[in-house]
C-alpha cells in the first residue's frame, strides 16, 4: 500500500506535489525562494516601468532646459518637479542664489560648491533610482545556495529514509532526491532572473548617471560662465 | 512601495501562478514515461555470434505480431508455392500469436521421438528426417514445430527445401493442416514450456529434445524480430555445438590420459552431409594444452575424432545446414572437450 502510494508520487512531477512531499525544513527553503522570485520580478518590473517614464521625462525637461530663455524663469516654473535632471538644477540654482547673494563672493570657491552641490545631487538621485537593485544583487547571489541548502537537507532526509527503511529501491529513493532537487531548481529559477535583472538594471542606472552627470556639468559650466559676468 | 511597485507585484504573482499552473496541469500526466521496448532476454553463450541476435527493429514487442504476419506475405512473392500455406498460418497467428508456438511441441512429440523440430528454425527440418523414419507422422510434425516468431524464419528455409527434390510439397501441405490445427487448440498451450519438455522427455530417452528446447525460441520479444532466423546467430551456435556434443556423447571412450589430458580441448573441424553424415573430421586446434598435458594430446584428438565418426550420422536441424555465407553445420568447427563427455 505505502509502496504504491510512493510510486505514485513519485510519477508526479507537479510542483505543488513536490512541495506537499515536502520536508517542513524544505517547505520553508521553497517558500522562501518562491517569495524571493515574486519579489525579484517585482522590482524588475516596477523598475522597468520607472526608469522608462523617468528617462522620457527627464529627455524632454532637459531639452526644454537648454532651449529656455531665462533660467531663473524655468527654475520657477519647473524647479519643483521630481525629475532628477530637475533635482540636479534645482541644487544648481540653489547654490548659485545662496552663493550670489554675498557681495563679496569667491569665485573660484562658488564654482567649487556648485560643483559639489550638482554632483552630491546627482549621487542622491542615482540612489534613489538604484534603490532596490541591492536585493536583486542579493538574491542572485545567494538564492542557489539557499537552494542548494535545500537540497542537501532533503538528500540527507531521503538517505535517513533509505537506512530506516532498508530499502535502497528508486522507488524510496527518487521522491525525495526529486522534491529535493526542487529546492535548487526553484534556487536557480529566482537567481537567474535575478542576476540577468541586476545586471541590465544596473547598466540603466548607469546611463541614467552619466546622463545626469552630463547634464550637472552643462549647467555647471553655465553658471559658471555666469559667475564671469557677475559683478 | 510606490505604484510602479505595487503594478509590479501584482504582475509577477499573477504570472508566477500562472507559470505554477501550467507546470501542475502538464507536468502531471506526464508522469509515466512508456517503455521503448520490452526488455529483451539475454542468454550466456560461450561463442560470439557471427550475426547480431539483437532485435533490428526500435520497438519490437508492439509489432512482433505484425512482423510474424509480414514475413510470410513477403516471403511467398519469391516462391509461388508456398503461398497457400502461408494464408491459413498468418490467421491463427494474429489473433494469438503466443500460444501458436508451444502446441507445436506437445505435438510433435508423443508421435515422434525425433525432436529436430524443437530447434530454431524447424520448418525445413521437419520434411527431412520424416521421410526416412516415418513417412506418416511426418505432416502433423511439421506443422507443429513451427513457432509464431520464426515464422519468418521458416519461411525463408522453406525456399531451400522446396528447391529440393524431397518432400517439399508433402511438407507444405502438411503445414498448412497442422497450422489451423494449432490455433484451434490454442489452451493446452497455455503452459508451453512445461508441457514440451515433458511430451520430449515422454517420448525419447534423447538428450537432443531437452537441448533444443534451450535452442527454441523463447517468446521473447529480441526472438520475434529477427525473421531472418537462417542466420546463425551466438545462440544458434551454442545449440548446435551442444547438439553435437549430446549426440557424440554416448560414443566417446575416455581415452587413458594422464595428469590433465581431459583439460585438452580438441577444436575439430567438421564436414557434414545433409544427412548428417560426417565427411571429414579434422583437429584444426587445441585448447587448454599445457605442458603437462602435452603428450596426451595426440591421444585426446583421436578419441575425439573416433567419437564424432562412430556416431555419424548427426541429427541436427536441417535448416541450419547451409545457410549461404558460409555458415551452418554443413562446414562447422566443433570444440570438442572432454570434460563435458562424462
Amino acid at each position: 500500500m505505502e509502496s504504491i502510494s510512493i510510486s505514485h508520487q513519485a510519477a508526479t512531477l507537479s510542483p505543488i506535489a513536490l512541495f506537499l512531499q515536502a520536508d517542513i525544513v524544505v517547505k520553508c527553503v521553497m517558500i522562501g525562494l518562491l517569495a524571493a522570485s515574486i519579489w525579484t520580478w517585482t522590482i524588475i518590473i516596477a523598475h522597468v516601468i520607472k526608469m522608462r517614464k523617468v528617462a522620457k521625462e527627464n529627455d524632454r525637461f532637459e531639452r526644454d532646459f537648454w532651449k529656455a530663455e531665462d533660467i531663473e524663469k524655468y527654475h520657477d516654473a519647473y524647479g519643483r518637479s521630481n525629475l532628477p535632471s530637475a533635482k540636479v538644477f534645482a541644487a544648481g540654482v540653489a547654490e548659485w542664489r545662496r552663493s550670489t547673494a554675498n557681495p563679496a563672493m569667491d569665485r573660484e570657491g562658488t564654482r567649487q560648491r556648485l560643483s559639489t552641490a550638482m554632483g552630491s545631487a546627482v549621487a542622491n538621485e542615482v540612489d534613489k533610482l538604484s534603490d532596490r537593485l541591492n536585493i536583486l544583487a542579493t538574491i542572485g547571489s545567494v538564492g542557489p545556495f539557499v537552494g542548494l541548502f535545500g537540497t542537501v537537507w532533503g538528500i540527507m532526509r531521503s538517505f535517513t529514509d533509505i537506512a530506516a527503511t532498508q530499502n535502497t529501491s528508486l522507488g524510496v529513493v527518487a521522491p525525495g532526491i526529486a522534491e529535493a532537487l526542487f529546492a535548487t531548481a526553484l534556487g536557480l529559477f529566482a537567481a537567474i532572473p535575478a542576476v540577468i535583472g541586476y545586471n541590465r538594471l544596473t547598466h540603466g542606472i548607469n546611463r541614467m548617471e552619466a546622463r545626469l552627470t552630463r547634464f550637472a556639468d552643462g549647467f555647471h559650466s553655465t553658471l559658471s560662465r555666469e559667475l564671469e559676468f557677475e559683478r | 512601495m510606490d505604484r510602479a511597485e505595487r503594478n509590479g507585484l501584482g504582475i509577477a504573482i499573477v504570472a508566477h501562478a500562472l507559470l505554477l499552473a501550467a507546470l501542475s496541469i502538464k507536468l502531471m500526466p506526464s508522469a509515466k514515461i512508456p517503455l521503448k521496448s520490452d526488455p529483451m532476454e539475454v542468454q550466456l553463450v560461450g561463442e560470439i555470434g557471427l550475426q547480431s541476435a539483437a532485435p533490428k527493429s526500435e520497438a519490437p514487442a508492439q509489432s512482433a505480431a505484425r512482423e510474424v504476419a509480414k514475413p510470410e506475405e513477403s516471403a511467398p512473392p519469391p516462391e509461388p508455392a508456398p503461398p497457400q500455406p502461408a494464408p491459413p498460418k498468418p490467421q491463427p497467428p494474429k489473433p494469438e500469436p503466443k500460444p501458436v508456438p508451444p502446441k507445436p511441441e506437445p505435438k510433435p512429440t508423443p508421435p515422434k521421438p525425433t525432436p529436430p523440430k524443437a530447434e530454431p528454425k524447424p520448418k525445413p527440418e521437419p520434411p527431412r528426417p520424416e521421410p526416412k523414419p516415418t513417412p506418416k507422422p511426418v505432416p502433423p510434425k511439421p506443422a507443429p514445430p513451427k513457432k509464431e516468431a520464426e515464422k519468418p524464419a521458416k519461411e525463408a528455409p522453406e525456399k531451400p527445401s522446396k528447391a529440393k527434390p524431397t518432400p517439399d510439397k508433402a511438407a507444405a501441405p502438411a503445414k498448412a493442416a497442422p497450422d489451423k490445427s494449432a490455433p484451434a487448440k490454442p489452451a493446452p498451450a497455455t503452459s508451453p514450456k512445461g508441457e514440451g519438455s515433458k511430451a520430449g522427455k515422454k517420448t525419447s530417452g534423447l538428450t537432443l529434445d531437452d537441448i533444443m528446447k534451450g535452442v527454441k525460441p523463447e517468446k521473447s520479444p529480441g526472438k520475434a524480430q529477427t525473421p531472418q532466423g537462417a542466420k546463425l546467430d551466438a545462440r544458434s551456435i551454442a545449440g548446435l555445438a551442444s547438439a553435437i556434443a549430446a549426440q557424440v556423447k554416448p560414443c566417446y571412450q575416455i581415452p587413458t590420459g594422464g595428469a590433465g589430458s581431459e583439460r585438452i580441448v580438441s577444436v575439430l573441424d567438421l564436414r557434414m552431409g545433409r544427412d548428417g553424415s560426417v565427411s571429414s573430421a579434422s583437429v584444426v586446434g587445441h585448447l587448454g594444452v599445457t605442458p603437462d598435458n602435452q603428450p596426451y594430446v595426440q591421444q585426446m584428438d583421436d578419441a575425439a575424432k573416433r567419437a564424432v565418426l562412430r556416431c555419424a550420422p548427426l541429427h541436427l536441424p536441417a535448416d541450419l545446414y547451409d545457410v549461404g555465407d558460409g555458415n551452418g553445420w554443413n562446414h562447422i568447427q566443433f570444440k570438442f572437450t572432454p570434460a563435458q563427455m562424462n
